[in-house]
């Protein structure tokens, strides 16, 4: 499968704080552990693309998108069963605390 | 450096307004008011100081803010070149998965502030942004780091936060908030009734004052307005005599001219006591004289006044119409007293008038009770009086009460000229009477007075006291024919001593003057009779010498 036809994703960080590196460290390890073009991560700097993140209504960092899910996974990726499900597009069998 | 809130009245309690380049926060309950005060806020520095402004919604869309308070947003087209949004407002297909910053929050603000030159940033209700968030410790510090992004931004901001209904403290994860703002001001809402109050208080404000304690405000169709303490409590006092018409001539006559220009007049008693007719004949007095008034009536309509004032001959249809005369009524009990006030001050803001009545002004004790009513009648003194409107006030004793019982009001106390019109029950009548109880500056007559209603207009006319007791009605004329019968007699007497005194002093001087003719004769008389006795007494002598010599007696006699 090319990487063109992969679920897109992308993450907005905030620059290198703490919870952003985790965030980038946990996606990257989960999609690792995926068949390669599956997905295709693209990592946004909000600090660098404050546009793309007006845009995109994402004011709290990290934030991982999924277009085509049309869902958000809000935090620094560490609740690894949340991301599972999320990457399977599913809700999560917890729900958020609204 | 301060900048207005846009908010006249905060601006007073605030001394100016909120602290430059420093952050308030705004706490308040649901529908408390935070989104206008917030708007307001940037509003007044997009359209007065050609500041740029930024607005950070979390509860609702910009379309939403601009169409549900108009009176925040006046100058929606001019104001929305100038006043930026970002909706704040998270998808519901979020999830949390760990622990998030307000990074991207603070990106979009600071690229906002470079792009614009943004001067004023609101961010509304951010307390819904932290709830998708549970951990305690992550709200904190996101929330501390946003007052420090927006303290070294150079920004000054509002930040509002939802509380409880009521408004009390703010939710758990804010309790720092207070701490690390530089101003906290709290909005209040209480039900008193049926009535919702809403206060706002200023809880602290670094490096500028403010009047603390709870200041009323309400929401009306113009934004917040805040109900601060007068800031004007000093006035021209105007000279004694300066005088105006009470519109009944002999009361003029009782007050010296008619009541003082810029003082209040309260006109008590029962109901029916002819109160609304003396505002009546006061506002009649004014249009005719061209000076612009204002009557506010409560619980029955201003027409109803208007109509009812033709029966004293008193036709005010016409200032209506020429626009002269603004006549307005509410129902008392709709709304909370503060509501009625700030009513009032805007009819007196457009209409300008010389001459106010308020009518009853007792019926504010419906609008959230004795204190809060008390509390808005003595605003509305202070009004006037800034204002330089001469005011009369009407207000009802209950039937059992007596005028003790509004003596004992505010009001009576703060009024400047106290009239209580009652009823003297006599031989089966009931007649209107009218005392004038107080009036400062003026010697007033402290006599009651029977107040006489007719279609020729109103009048006072003098009653009569027998030993406790007042006289009016068919008693007083009673007395007065009495007296007029009394007056006849005696001036019949009067005339009869008279006659009868000139009669014996016509005597007298006719008596006079035979006693002095009898004077004059006497003295003729007299002296008729000395001449004769001395001719006679030559005579004698010599005929005593010839009688001598005839006895040849001695010669000498």
């Amino acid at each position: 499968m090319a990487a063109e036809s992969g679920v897109v994703l992308v993450l907005f960080i905030a620059n290198d704080s703490p919870r952003s590196v985790i965030a980038c460290t946990n996606i990257e390890t989960e999609l690792a552990a995926r068949p390669p073009g599956m997905f295709a991560l693209e990592i946004v700097n909000v600090s660098d693309d404050p546009d793309r993140a007006l845009a995109a209504r994402v004011l709290v960092t990290p934030t991982l998108l999924a277009p085509a899910y049309a869902r958000r996974l809000v935090g620094d990726l560490r609740e690894r069963v949340q991301l599972a499900y999320f990457l399977l597009g599913l809700s999560t069998p917890v729900e958020h605390r609204a | 450096m301060i900048v207005s809130s846009g908010i006249s009245g905060l601006d007073v309690v605030l001394r100016g307004g909120y602290p430059s380049h420093r952050t308030t926060i705004v706490s308040g309950g649901p529908g408390s008011g935070k989104t206008v005060l917030a708007s307001q806020f940037v509003v007044e520095g997009a359209v007065n100081g050609a500041e740029a402004g930024l607005m950070i919604l979390f509860e609702e869309s910009a379309e939403a803010i601009q169409a549900n308070y108009p009176g925040a947003w006046p100058v929606a087209g001019s104001a929305s070149g100038t006043v930026h949004f970002v909706d704040g407002r998270l998808p519901d297909d979020s999830m949390e998965a760990g622990t998030f910053d307000l990074g991207g929050l603070i990106a979009i603000a600071a690229s906002f502030v470079e792009r614009y030159d943004i001067k004023r940033i609101a961010i509304d209700g951010i307390d819904a942004l932290f709830a998708i968030s549970s951990d305690i410790h992550l709200r904190r510090r996101e929330f501390v780091r946003l007052l420090d992004w927006l303290a070294q931004s150079g920004v000054t901001a509002v930040l509002t936060i939802k509380t409880d209904v009521g408004g009390g403290g703010l939710p758990e994860h804010f309790d720092l908030a207070e701490y690390a703002a530089d101003g906290v001001i709290a909005l209040r809402s209480t039900m008193i009734g049926e009535l919702l109050r809403r206060t706002l208080r200023v809880v602290k404000m670094r490096g500028v004052g403010f009047v603390s304690g709870g200041h009323p405000y309400i929401i009306s169709d113009s934004g917040i307005r805040v109900l601060h303490s007068p800031a004007r409590t000093r006035w021209a006092v105007q000279p004694l005599d300066a005088r105006l018409s009470t519109g009944v001539e002999r009361l003029d006559d009782m007050l010296l001219g008619g009541y003082r220009i810029s003082t209040t007049t309260l006109v008590s008693g029962s109901p029916g006591s002819a109160k609304t007719t003396l505002g009546a004949a006061f506002l009649d007095a004014g249009v005719r004289r061209g000076e612009r008034c204002l009557y506010v009536g409560f619980d029955e309509p201003a027409e109803q006044m208007i109509a009812d004032a033709h029966s004293v001959g008193i036709d005010l249809d016409a200032a209506v119409k020429t626009g002269l005369l603004c006549a307005e009524s509410f129902a008392a009990g709709a709304v909370i007293g503060e509501e009625h006030y700030l009513a009032i001050a805007r009819l007196i803001e457009n209409h300008q008038p010389a001459r106010v009545v308020i009518d009853p002004a007792s019926a504010l004790d419906k609008a959230g009770g004795r204190d809060i009513g008390d509390t808005i009648r003595e605003r509305l003194l202070v009004l006037f009086k800034s204002h330089e409107i001469t005011a009369l006030v009407t207000a009802i004793s209950d039937g059992r009460a007596s005028d003790l019982d509004i003596a004992r009001t505010r009001l009576a106390t703060l009024a400047d000229t106290w009239i209580h019109v009652g009823f003297n029950n006599h031989d089966g009548e009931r007649n209107r009477t009218l005392a004038v109880l107080k009036s400062r500056g003026t010697g007033h007559s402290n006599q009651i007075r029977e107040l006489l209603l007719s279609s020729e207009g109103i009048d006072l006319a003098d009653v009569y006291t027998s030993p406790g007791d007042v006289l009016s009605g068919t008693a007083r004329v009673q007395r007065e024919q009495q007296l007029a019968a009394q007056r006849a007699l005696e001036e019949e007497r009067f005339s009869g001593d008279l006659a009868t005194l000139d009669r014996e002093r016509e005597n007298l001087s006719r008596a006079l003057q035979e006693a002095q003719r009898s004077l004059a004769q006497l003295a003729t008389d007299r002296a008729d009779l000395v001449k004769r006795d001395k001719s006679s007494g030559l005579a004698r002598a010599r005929d005593t010498g010839e009688i001598r010599s005839l006895r040849r007696g001695d010669s000498k006699p």
